[in-house]
């Protein structure tokens, strides 16, 4: 029997064993087709799903390499009904094709010709493909080719998209590599983005997934329309090109609220291109004012729906989405694998960290007793306005002193949920606090402020969730959440890590009230972050204010 | 070769009686091991076993058993000789073409025929087990093989054309008017074939091609294709396959215990057909997280090896047998040899279960699952399989081999349906482990299996020795992790499982073992009576890692809230506002009946019902309040008896509504023809009365009462009036003398049929001794013939 250091479960899952000589090789051989579940310190799970199996495929692998990798590394016999899964579910990728026919353009191609008649009967598939043509092949509208992808996968058999990109409309744009250079993971992430053609560049928080953006854009040389979740974000990304390309302020417009500008590169926001008014998308025209050679997706897990809709009417350009997390809320998984494309790199938070290009960050969930007389408030509330209740518990306010005080040579961010909550802390604090009423110009203010270390603490609520770039912020205390919600945990621990000038290591306070709902949430937010290889340590308020704990 | 055992120099035995005299004890021995039908009950003497080896139903299974070339070399055997005698073994060589030698001793071994090399002949049975046509030859016609070559010269081409047609896809051709009178002149084919005996007419449409002109046409051959060659499937190395099987061995013994565990908190029904439901299929296939076809296995095998069983109450259910905790107590290599015993010994196919009959759906644990050849092709399989495993080298054979071999090893049993009962089987056994697989798709049988289907004493201990040693060795350590979860990096060992479980919630199985810890799970420990430092402890003691804080965390906290609220059961409670009082009443020893225990310095709970409280109290000279649900004070007036709650009797109306004329007038009518029936019936009326048997109180007597007048009956042979159900449900009553009270059954002698009645004691009612001077002995000429018991009025 081999020693090898993973472990093949029947449920599908991968156990590699982290301290085993062979782990770091192991590792590189199954991070093509089986997802990274989670990372903790001894033992890191990956899960072998179709999504990924596909995503392998798509990427040139083919099953015997995965069998291969799978019996090379693994300790114990792997179970043979696993092993015949894995072949059946690779093989069902590709037998239907996407591609461009001579004569009759756009056509749905079947290597297998039973596979097509099944999906033909599919009544989901019917009116999105045309006449057919002959035994393997049936014309489908160019319209639907998104559409059509997303039905076939639900049907389980994933067409492989061959029909090639519209150049678009060409536009020069390079690199300016003047005092910087780019990563290697950086690199690798937009080579593997292009030969892909289209796809999900995953990277941690604080990373650069800006100027893998850019990168992208540099390789494609064609006119670009960027996504972004807000308008901080916008202006982040105008900022960050003009630095990193040879773009000029001309080139660059933006299309949110406040200005509507269609330039060779646009950044545009979600909410101005999902608003609606009298059940028509009155921006949808941005997606046709230019032949664009390009559409970057940033945060691509908040993808909003309209925008899937949009995106899978522009299945003929390249896409390229950014993300932290592949984790939707939602377990739209399945939508991005098959409108914005598969996964085309990805990298460990910890494998980054270790490279240096992110700061090491240190978690500390601090556990605040309620005093009785709140917890008697809190028994007795409605259900609806508990977790209210105990995320806005007035005993955090004196932690949150006690941890600004530690931390005065800092840089710190107070991040919290609730409006009343964050002025009071504001308040008590003495420090400026921005929320969603915060207009753009203040904001930016604000912000440039605290990067020019004018101002120590910053009160931000959910607008600071996202896109902000803050390198010298090392503090983050969260004082209150939306819910479980697994990725702004990690969106607002990415607030942080950017390496700091002197190496320190990030501090990110999480204060949960012991013994309510806001614990069980907690646990259910740090879930990511600690599958991630982020250990939470635990402390009391209670050495906090004694100033026992550092 | 002389034929097996024959005595060389001794004339030609004339029948397989006098073959078998000749044969060596050696010979014998091996011929009753090939056909052990012959040896039960053991033959009194040699003709006697030549006639039972020369049965019908014998001959059947040793020509089934036959492998392809020896079928064939039968074939030929009987083809020839039943035309022309015993037939030399050159002859049998030269029909089939090859070289007949191994396969005529090996008939003759079988004694399925017999003679020396030069007069051969098959035993008559022989032949009718291979039917009409053996070779697909016709009958013999008695001509001569130059006589058919000189016609088959002059025959006409459309005619030959006919033969050629017939020689090997005969001998059967339909035609119409086979049976005409054929016209020796006529030139028609057919006509010229009858008329010359080429053909013979069998029926009104069907000709016949005779033996010899077949044979002729063959260029003297029985068989286009002589098996001569046997399939030789590469032994492919196998190195995994041990492996591979104690992986699929530890996982089936896996899901038995799971099914058990499953099946004893929710047992699913038993259909009234004897099966499992379809639906009961799906849920426990959900539950075990496997497809159905593999579910079923494990039901099937569960059964098998008696860990199931139908419950057998009056609503049935399956349910886990006595037998699983004794099963579950071995550890994994002891559980799957049971397993794996009971499954080559059962004749039960899972892989039918869900396929249909003209009834329906076969279900499994249903009664349509079993069939005997099962154990037969299983058995085969391995034994076929573990030939070409080398003594140290595991090697085995690629997977669609095992057909073609099948088919060479029995062709007379490889039927389709055989066949997928082997494709089956393959499936099941790798399933179970009894066969190991190497990738791309070879099949062999891993050590552990050897013993199992070896003739070896003690093979199931050795199977479970080798088994333990191809299972990875058990760890008794997990790691710990920050994210609450612990993992067993290899198979646990059973008593750190068994702690496990209780503790923590499993995520995912396998190799290694994926835990979870809870809230819930934690809080399962306490209430299973850990404290939170036992349970930090012992993780500490099996964690090779440290036990990070978020974990303590989670088990501190959890320990600390355990038990927080508490509930008890109390039958009433004393509250004051004098604690002293209530102290006092607690160290009273008058007060030790009430149980008072203290809650809070100002209530106690007691486990006397209130009114005994009150009592107890007052006799201590306290002035106890009474409280309601509400708090309330309870005035109470001194205690009056009153039945609990009762429904009034129901009351009649004051006065019956006044009936209709008309009702009154067909009322009437009525009364006038029972009057006149009445008159009839007094002309007609008998007038002999039988003495009337006691009247009885309606309700029976129990048995044992019954039991004991009977035999008070038996010893003074007294008569008395029995009164019984019958066997059609009619009650009746008779006067008897009882002889005897045995095995649950009354005999006593009827006087008036003058029979003996036999009753069963549970039947009786009631036994009436007659007062004393009522029965003379003789004298009731007349007995009620089931007499219908009175009323109770």
């Amino acid at each position: 029997m081999s020693e090898g250091p993973l472990i093949v479960q029947s449920d599908k899952t991968l156990l590699l064993e982290v301290d085993h000589p062979d782990a770091p090789a192991c590792r590189q051989a199954i991070a093509p087709f089986a997802e990274l579940e989670r990372a903790p310190e001894h033992v890191h799970t990956y899960r072998l799903t179709p999504l990924g199996l596909w995503n392998a495929r798509a990427a040139g692998h083919d099953a015997e390499q995965v069998v291969d990798i799978l019996l090379r590394y693994s300790r114990y016999p792997v179970p043979h009904a696993l092993l015949v899964d894995v072949a059946d579910t690779m093989a069902r990728f590709g037998r239907l094709q996407l591609v461009n026919h001579p004569s009759h353009g756009l056509v749905l191609h079947a290597l297998d010709v039973p596979v097509l008649e099944e999906v033909l009967r599919s009544a989901k598939v019917a009116p999105l493909v045309g006449q057919r043509l002959d035994g393997e092949t049936v014309q489908v509208h160019p319209s639907e080719r998104g559409h059509l992808k997303q039905v076939l996968l639900k049907l389980g058999w994933p067409a492989e998209d061959l029909a090639g990109y519209v150049d678009g409309e060409a536009h020069p744009i390079a690199l300016r590599e003047e005092g910087w250079a780019l990563r290697s993971y950086q690199r690798e992430a937009a080579d593997g983005f292009w030969h892909g053609g289209s796809g999900v560049v995953v990277l941690p928080c604080g990373a650069g997934k800006t100027i893998v953006g850019a990168a992208a854009m540099a390789r494609a040389a064609a006119t670009t329309l960027i996504l972004v979740t807000n308008t901080v974000a916008a202006r982040q990304w105008r900022d960050e090109l003009l630095r990193r390309t040879t773009l000029s302020e001309n080139e660059i417009g933006e299309y949110s609220g406040s200005r509507k500008e269609i330039r060779p590169v646009t950044i545009a926001t979600y909410q101005v291109v999902t608003t609606r008014r009298k059940g028509v998308y009155p921006h949808l025209e941005l997606f046709d004012a230019r032949d664009w050679g390009l559409i970057v997706y940033d945060e691509v897990h908040l993808l909003p729906a309209p925008i899937f809709r949009m995106t899978a009417d522009l299945q003929a350009r390249r896409r390229l989405g950014l993300t932290a997390t592949l984790v939707r809320e939602d377990g739209r998984e399945g939508d991005v694998f098959s409108l914005i494309g598969p996964k085309r790199y990805d990298a460990p938070w910890k494998d980054i960290e270790a490279q240096g290009w992110i700061a090491p960050a240190d978690c500390v969930e601090v556990r605040v007793t309620l005093p009785e007389r709140d917890r008697l408030v809190y028994a007795t509330a409605e259900p609806e306005d508990r977790y209210r209740l105990c995320a806005s518990a007035p005993e955090k306010m004196r932690v949150v002193e006690a941890l600004v005080t530690r931390h005065r040579r800092d840089q710190v961010l107070v991040i919290g949920q609730y409006l009343d909550q964050l002025d009071e802390l504001a308040a008590r604090l003495d420090a400026p606090l921005i929320t969603g009423a915060t207009t753009v110009r203040e904001r930016q203010r604000l912000f440039d402020a605290f990067r020019d270390g004018q101002m120590q603490v910053l009160v931000v609520s959910k607008v600071a969730n996202f896109s902000i770039d803050l390198p010298e912020a090392s503090v983050a205390i969260q004082v209150s959440g939306a819910f479980g919600s697994r990725q702004e945990e990690a969106q607002r621990l990415g607030r942080i890590l950017r390496p700091k000038t002197d190496g320190r290591t990030a501090r990110f306070y999480a204060l949960v009230a012991r013994d309510t709902l806001d614990q069980d949430y907690a646990a259910h937010r740090q879930r990511f972050l600690a599958e991630q290889g982020y250990a939470y340590r635990i402390v009391d308020a209670d050495e906090v204010l004694d100033g026992s704990s550092s | 070769m002389p034929p097996p055992g024959a005595v060389p120099g001794h004339a030609p035995p004339r029948s397989l009686a006098a073959a078998l005299r000749t044969w060596s004890e050696e010979a014998l021995t091996d011929l009753l091991q090939e056909r052990p039908d012959l040896a039960v009950p053991l033959p009194h003497d040699l003709a006697a076993l030549a006639h039972r080896a020369t049965l019908r139903p014998s001959v059947h299974l040793a020509v089934d058993s036959l492998d392809l070339p020896t079928l064939q070399v039968l074939e030929v055997l009987v083809a020839l000789s039943e035309s022309s005698g015993p037939v030399s073994l050159d002859q049998v060589g030269a029909a089939w073409g090859g070289d007949a030698r191994p396969a005529v001793d090996r008939l003759r071994a079988l004694a399925l025929a017999w003679g020396t090399d030069d007069q051969l002949t098959p035993v008559r049975r022989a032949g009718e087990c291979l039917g009409p046509h053996p070779a697909g030859l016709g009958p013999p016609s008695g001509l001569d093989a130059a006589t058919i070559r000189d016609l088959l010269t002059h025959a006409p081409d459309a005619a030959r054309a006919v033969l050629d047609k017939l020689a090997w896809d005969g001998p059967l051709g339909q035609v119409t008017h086979a049976d005409r009178r054929p016209d020796p002149d006529s030139t028609a084919p057919l006509d010229w074939l009858l008329a010359r005996g080429l053909l013979t007419a069998t029926g009104a449409d069907e000709v016949v091609l005779p033996r010899e002109v077949a044979l002729v046409l063959r260029a003297g051959r029985t068989h286009r294709d002589p098996a001569l060659t046997p399939p030789t499937p590469a032994p492919r190395p196998a190195p995994q396959a041990d492996t591979h099987a104690a992986g699929a061995a530890a996982e089936a013994v896996r899901l038995v215990a799971a099914l058990a565990q499953l099946w004893e908190a929710t047992p699913p029904a038993v259909l009234r057909s004897g099966g499992l439901g379809v639906r009961e299929l799906r849920r426990t296939a959900l539950a075990l997280e496997v497809d159905e076809a593999v579910a079923a296995r494990v039901i099937e095998l569960a059964h098998a090896a008696g860990l199931i069983a139908d419950d057998g109450e009056l609503d049935p259910h399956w349910a886990p047998t006595p037998d699983v905790d004794a099963w579950l107590a071995h550890d994994v290599p002891q559980r799957w040899v049971e397993l794996a015993t009971a499954y080559l010994a059962s004749p039960r196919c899972p892989h039918l279960v869900g396929t249909r009959t003209d009834k329906g759906v076969r279900n499994a644990l249903g009664n349509d699952l079993a069939w005997t050849a099962a154990p037969t092709v299983r058995a085969w399989l391995l034994h076929t399989v573990a030939a070409l495993r080398t003594d140290s080298t595991p090697r085995g054979i690629a997977r669609d081999e095992i057909v073609g071999l099948f088919v060479w090893t029995a062709p007379r049993r490889a039927t389709p349906v055989r066949r997928a009962l082997l494709e089956a089987a393959v499936a099941e056994a790798i399933w179970l482990g009894l066969l190991g697989t190497e990738i791309p798709d070879v099949i062999a049988v891993p050590s552990f299996t050897l013993p199992l289907i070896g003739a070896t004493e003690d093979g199931e201990r050795q199977a479970a020795d080798l088994l333990g040693r191809a299972l990875p060795a058990p760890v008794d350590h997990i790691l710990l992790q920050a994210d609450l979860t612990a993992i067993a990096p290899g198979p646990l060992d059973r008593h750190v499982a068994r702690e496990l479980d209780l503790i923590a919630d499993v995520e995912s199985r396998g190799g290694a073992t994926v835990l979870r810890f809870t809230p819930t799970s934690i809080r399962r420990g306490l209430d299973a009576g850990r404290t939170g430092d036992d349970i930090l402890a012992w993780l500490e003691q099996h964690s090779r890692t440290p036990v990070p804080q978020p974990l303590a965390y989670l088990i501190g906290d959890s320990a600390r809230r355990h038990g927080r609220v508490r509930v008890g059961t109390a039958a009433s409670f004393v509250r004051s506002d004098d604690e002293t009082a209530l102290s006092e009443l607690l160290a009273d020893r008058r007060a030790d009946g009430l149980q008072l225990r203290r809650l809070a310095p100002t209530v106690l709970a007691a486990q006397a019902p209130p009114a005994a409280v009150l009592e107890v109290l007052r006799s201590l000279g306290l002035a106890p309040a009474a409280e309601a649900v509400d708090g309330s004070v309870v005035v109470t007036a001194p205690p009056v008896h009153r039945t609990g709650p009762r429904r009034r009797p129901v009351r009649a109306a004051a006065r019956p509504p006044a009936p209709s004329r008309a009702a009154l007038r067909s009322a009437a009518a009525a009364l006038r023809l029972t009057e006149l029936a009445a008159h009839d019936g007094s002309r007609q009326g008998t007038t002999d009365v039988p003495p009337s048997p006691p009247g009885l109180p309606p309700t029976p007597a129990d048995v044992a009462t019954v039991l004991i007048q009977l035999s008070q009956a038996v010893a003074r042979r007294s008569p008395v009036w029995v009164a019984y159900v019958d066997a059609q449900g009619r009650v009746g009553q008779r006067l008897v003398e009882p002889i005897e009270v045995a095995a649950g059954r009354l005999q006593a002698f009827d006087r008036s049929t003058a029979r003996i009645l036999t009753v069963p004691i549970a039947r009786v009612t009631r036994v009436t001794p007659l007062p004393s001077g009522q029965f003379s002995g003789n004298s009731p000429g007349v007995s009620p013939e089931n007499r219908p018991l009175d009323g109770p009025d």
